[in-house]
């Protein structure tokens, strides 16, 4: 919890001038990669981080200043979107993908990788690829690729043990890489 | 990162993805070991920003909302506490017009006690001021 996290909440119990339009502006950004990676529905997804937004704003005096508040308000995102996925029936994780090492043979949801690779360059082959990844492991690697969260702030965002967030960015990474090198005939 | 029977080498493995990850963030330069750099390829098309994103008026129209819903709440409370008043003074008025007939006895004696009087009114202040008052709700009121 960051003096600046403190003084922020505190602005906004008080009803500041524009401090929950400013905490809004500072984690709009993490709320959207959540959602949007866990729903993958722009439009819903726009929606789901509003309603997310208004809940941290309903709430925030239960806010004990335990956790970060991006771990909280992380949480409260995380919460909203596996919400919606439960109402769609949408698995968030593939049930197939148990904690074998060797990976080399698995294509997540029947995707055609080779179809996506023709006409695409080496990023949006990846891109393509992980737009096929289960809702968390898409999410996982988000948050600690492109919003540089610590595996323990993912960890609390999502209520899942270090040692699982471990094991999804490992497995995960290896399959990205293999499927890249299984796209370029590359010997592993 | 703990199963047997792949314990080392998938230590190894974790080690080698985790320095692709570092190197991309550091944008080191590019290594010999073709291992480490399909890794850094991953990890540089895993930190790319998403395609979609949220509109650039997001944070002024949350705000807006979340006043307007706060300013609903409080309206709603507020009706809801002079309902309860009505209700209350309604019921009071009735309990004296039912009973005033056996009260009229006690008149000279509560008068003849100012400090009993002084305590009746103290309580309706009391009351009266905790059915009045509005709960104040936090708003965001920059917008």
């Amino acid at each position: 919890m960051s003096h600046q996290d403190r003084q922020l909440v505190e602005a906004v119990l008080a009803n500041a001038p524009g401090a929950f339009e400013r905490l809004v502006r500072e984690y709009q950004g993490l709320c959207w990669h959540i959602i949007y990676r866990m729903v993958r529905h722009p439009e819903d997804a726009r929606e789901l981080c509003q309603d997310t937004f208004l809940r941290v704003h309903q709430h925030l005096r239960q806010y004990r200043y335990e956790s970060a508040l991006k771990s909280w308000i992380g949480r409260v995102a995380y919460t909203v979107a596996l919400r919606y996925l439960e109402r769609k029936r949408i698995a968030i994780l593939d049930l197939d993908d148990g904690d074998g090492f060797d990976l080399s043979a698995k294509v997540s949801d029947g995707f055609d990788l080779e179809a996506a690779y023709v006409d695409s360059d080496m990023a949006a082959k990846l891109h393509a690829a992980i737009e096929t990844l289960p809702p968390l492991q898409r999410t996982v690697l988000t948050l600690y690729h492109l919003d540089e969260l610590s595996i323990d702030d993912i960890a609390n965002i999502t209520g899942l043990a270090t040692g699982t967030i471990k094991s999804h960015l490992f497995r995960t990474r290896l399959r990205l890489r293999e499927q890249l090198e299984t796209a370029y005939g590359v010997a592993p | 990162m703990n199963r047997e029977p792949h314990d080392e080498r998938m230590e190894r493995e974790w080690a080698l993805q985790e320095r692709a990850a570092r190197a991309e963030r550091l944008g080191l330069d590019e290594s010999s070991d073709q291992s480490l750099q399909r890794y850094r390829t991953v990890m540089r098309a895993l930190g790319r920003p998403l395609d979609e994103n949220l509109p650039a008026d997001f944070a002024s129209t949350v705000a807006t909302e979340a006043r307007r819903r706060a300013a609903g709440d409080t309206r709603l409370e507020l009706y809801l506490s002079w309902a309860l008043l009505g209700a209350l003074v309604g019921m009071l008025i009735g309990v004296i017009v039912k009973y005033a007939s056996s009260w009229k006895p006690l008149l000279p004696l509560a008068l003849s006690q100012p400090w009993l009087l002084a305590l009746a009114g103290v309580l309706v202040l009391l009351a009266a001021s905790r059915v009045l008052s509005i709960p104040r709700h936090h708003s965001d009121e920059g917008t």
